[in-house]
């Protein structure tokens, strides 16, 4: 038995050293102005937008009413500025590709009933097709501003892609970020705002009746946050936001995300083809509103807010 | 992959009826041994035809009838190809046919015959195994030995490092050239073509490494199936190093039964062609399959008739380049999704007028010049290791245990840096 341990903590112990060495010289010869690292690939280098500001910003004030989580549907369509014109402190932590997994780990390493009131948290029917979260956990891991999350992260996903995007955040000091979004005209507390609006026609793939395959652990990770949020002591509630009506998503994931709320006693407002918005009018691109667009979303969504009591 | 429950059934039937047919067919006499191997033989064979070619059948016959303007009938089946048939019903039918040329003896036990079907570290992509190497190893008593412990975990860490490594980065830009041939440069085709020769090769000789390294953890030895194949001068030394298990399976019990070489001339010609056809046939209903196995059928018959000029005239390394050239050669075949692609692929890839580098720097910029150049650096790596390490591992080359230690740890931790960790899975996973 001494001999098996010796031998593993022995080839552990060259493993790791051997590794150390290979990211050590990966993440600290520059190419270009570019770590090696980023050239060898599954290391994409994470632009990560407003992230890091995003999670930096967040800690200023003690309290939001509203937090919103979410991918960029997130970051472009909940728009803080109008959430405050109408008498409520907001906050948005959407992040790139943000998956439901990391919401939930984002929830629960960062929102309480302390800093928090209601989280929103943005869904589309692609989230729960998505078959990676790769994006959103490795630039989650470049630009977060606490180890646990990025812990957590390597936790919930058990793969060692996580370990070397935490290993090249270390040997990097952090991961270098876009100061701006090109398209975009504004950026507060975490909310982008974008003018440009689709030129053009676009072209929307044919919308299939074949059921989806459903990513099972998005959908888990749908129904960890929900009870997260209990645990945790904030309201929660599922938001989905504006989409043009040709680009139809299968009504099953719909029911699924329905029934997972349902189970959790958490309302789902889903506003997804309840307008009357003009494709080149009002988004910027095929997935995203502009602010034209989010400007009515926003209207639409604080009405469905109060009626339904989630805020006063 | 999907898992279907119901499909453990088949696994179910042709295990009772093969053990069944091998106890009778001992106990026979005369023309009822024939008999009850024939009934074996017809019930594994008739799997594998029903779940792996029946609408390629039915396509067939539909064109065919289509030239009489008659509607065929025959309906076309939504069925999925159980994960493993084409191994698991070859390996029991060496069993049947082992027990009746007399050099086996039928398994008694139920339970020691289910394992020989599925025993677990081959059941899905092998190697094929022989009753003979196995089923003996199955009634001994094994104790737990470190020495085979650590030489198994070595070998699969081994093969894990070609697949997750090598195979599965290189992948990448397989995929990304054969999937629409005829948006990219002839030069970027020709380098998809070396990288999924080296690709296919890392991928099953990866598998069958595993195989080998987790039933050796166990105590069990599995026949090899891979000894360095690119390294051969002749494509009859290639088939004699690449998928052995497969390859020695078409000798024994097709290729020999024909009259293998002991024949006239033509004959012994198209014995050979007929084999190579019925090994393309295996690997999948597709006509792509069967050129790649009419193919190395023809490289082996025009490599016999000028054995004699090669010998003469071609020095060393170009009997290594032109063995190299035509097996790479066949695996577009083997890759491509249809004759269609395979063609445009063949047909783009000789473009010599096309041939510079501005088609090739702008596939590189579509894919990242930097990866691509990993991509050759992994290659170069793996090469110049590939056979040092093999050797390591056969116990044809000694390494002091230190030295044994800091390899595999280094490889370990090259596996955690440059593994490619996405959903894949293996090639051979599909036949």
């Amino acid at each position: 038995m001494n001999k098996v341990i010796k031998h593993t903590v022995k080839f552990t112990g060259i493993c790791m050293v051997v590794y150390a060495c290979i990211m050590f010289v990966l993440c600290n010869v520059y190419l270009k102005d570019v770590a090696l690292i980023y050239r060898v690939m599954n290391y994409a280098l994470p632009t990560g937008k407003f992230s890091k500001q995003r999670f930096d910003d967040f800690s200023k004030q003690n309290k939001y009413q509203v937090v919103f989580l979410g991918s960029s549907h997130a970051i472009f369509h909940y728009d803080t500025q109008f959430f405050e014109k109408e008498g409520y402190t907001a906050y948005n932590l959407g992040t790139q590709n943000q998956s439901m997994v990391d919401s939930y780990l984002i929830l629960k390493n960062y929102i309480n009933s302390k800093n928090c009131d209601v989280v929103l948290m943005d869904f589309y029917a692609s989230l729960l097709t998505a078959q990676s979260s790769d994006e959103s956990s490795i630039n989650l891991i470049a630009h977060a501003n606490k180890i646990s999350l990025i812990k957590d992260i390597i936790v919930e996903h058990r793969e060692p892609k996580f370990i070397n995007s935490a290993l090249v955040r270390a040997f990097t000091i952090h991961a270098p970020f876009n100061e701006a979004l090109k398209d975009s005209f504004g950026y507060y507390r975490g909310s982008v705002f974008s003018k440009k609006t689709v030129k053009g026609n676009f072209q929307f793939g044919s919308s299939s009746n074949k059921v989806p395959t459903v990513n099972r652990v998005e959908l888990a990770g749908l129904d960890k946050l929900l009870k997260q949020a209990k645990i945790n002591g904030v309201n929660v509630a599922l938001c989905s936001s504006y989409q043009y009506s040709q680009a139809k998503a299968h009504p099953y994931l719909f029911y699924l995300a329905d029934s997972v709320c349902k189970a959790n006693d958490v309302p789902f407002l889903d506003l997804t083809y309840h307008n009357k918005l003009v494709f080149n009018h009002d988004f910027s691109d095929g997935n995203h509103l502009n602010y034209f667009g989010e400007q009515q979303y926003n209207r639409a969504l604080i009405n469905s807010l109060r009626a339904r009591k989630i805020l006063k | 992959m999907v898992f279907k429950p119901i499909y453990i059934l088949i696994l179910a039937v042709t295990i009772v009826v093969d053990y069944y047919a091998g106890l009778w067919i001992e106990g026979a006499q005369g023309t009822h041994r024939k008999w009850l191997l024939t009934l074996s033989v017809f019930v594994n064979v008739g799997f594998l035809a029903f779940f792996k070619y029946w609408n390629f059948i039915n396509d067939n016959i539909t064109h065919l009838l289509g030239f009489a303007h008659v509607e065929n009938q025959l309906p076309y089946l939504e069925i999925l190809l159980p994960i493993g048939l084409s191994f698991h019903t070859f390996q029991a039918m060496s069993y049947t046919i082992e027990v009746y040329r007399g050099n086996q003896k039928a398994e008694k036990h139920f339970g020691i015959y289910a394992l020989y079907v599925m025993f677990y570290p081959q059941l899905v992509a092998g190697p094929i195994e022989r009753p003979q190497n196995v089923l003996h190893q199955f009634h001994e008593e094994h104790s737990f030995n470190y020495t085979d412990f650590v030489e198994g975990l070595k070998r699969m860490l081994w093969g894990l490092f070609k697949k997750v490594v090598v195979a599965d980065n290189l992948a990448r830009f397989v995929d990304f050239c054969y999937d629409n041939p005829n948006d990219h440069s002839p030069m970027s085709l020709i380098f998809a073509t070396v990288f999924f020769s080296a690709q296919i090769y890392c991928d099953f000789s990866g598998y069958s490494d595993i195989a080998l390294g987790s039933a050796q953890s166990m105590g069990f030895k599995l026949m090899t199936n891979f000894k360095l194949p690119y390294i051969s001068q002749n494509i009859s030394e290639f088939w004699s190093r690449w998928h052995i298990s497969l390859s020695t399976w078409f000798r024994d019990y097709l290729y020999i039964p024909l009259g293998g070489n002991r024949v006239k001339k033509s004959r012994w010609y198209m014995n050979l062609m007929i084999v190579f056809l019925v090994s393309g046939l295996w690997h999948g209903a597709n006509y792509t399959f069967i050129i790649w196995g009419a193919l190395h059928g023809l490289y082996l018959i025009v490599g016999i008739l000028t054995a004699d000029f090669q010998k003469k005239y071609l020095p060393r390394f170009a009997h290594h380049l032109f063995t190299i050239i035509l097996v790479m050669f066949a695996w577009i075949f083997f890759r491509a999704k249809s004759f269609e692609l395979s063609k445009q692929i063949i047909t783009h890839s000789l473009d010599v007028i096309h041939l510079g580098m501005s088609g090739f720097t702008s596939d590189l910029s579509a894919f990242g010049p930097g990866i691509f150049l990993v991509l050759l650096f992994l290659l170069l790596v793996f090469f110049s290791i590939d056979q040092f390490v093999s050797k390591v591992l056969d116990h044809e080359r000694t390494i002091s245990a230190n030295k044994s230690m800091i390899l595999f740890a280094s490889l370990m931790a090259m596996l955690l840096i440059f593994g490619f960790y996405g959903q894949t899975q293996f090639i051979y996973f599909q036949f």
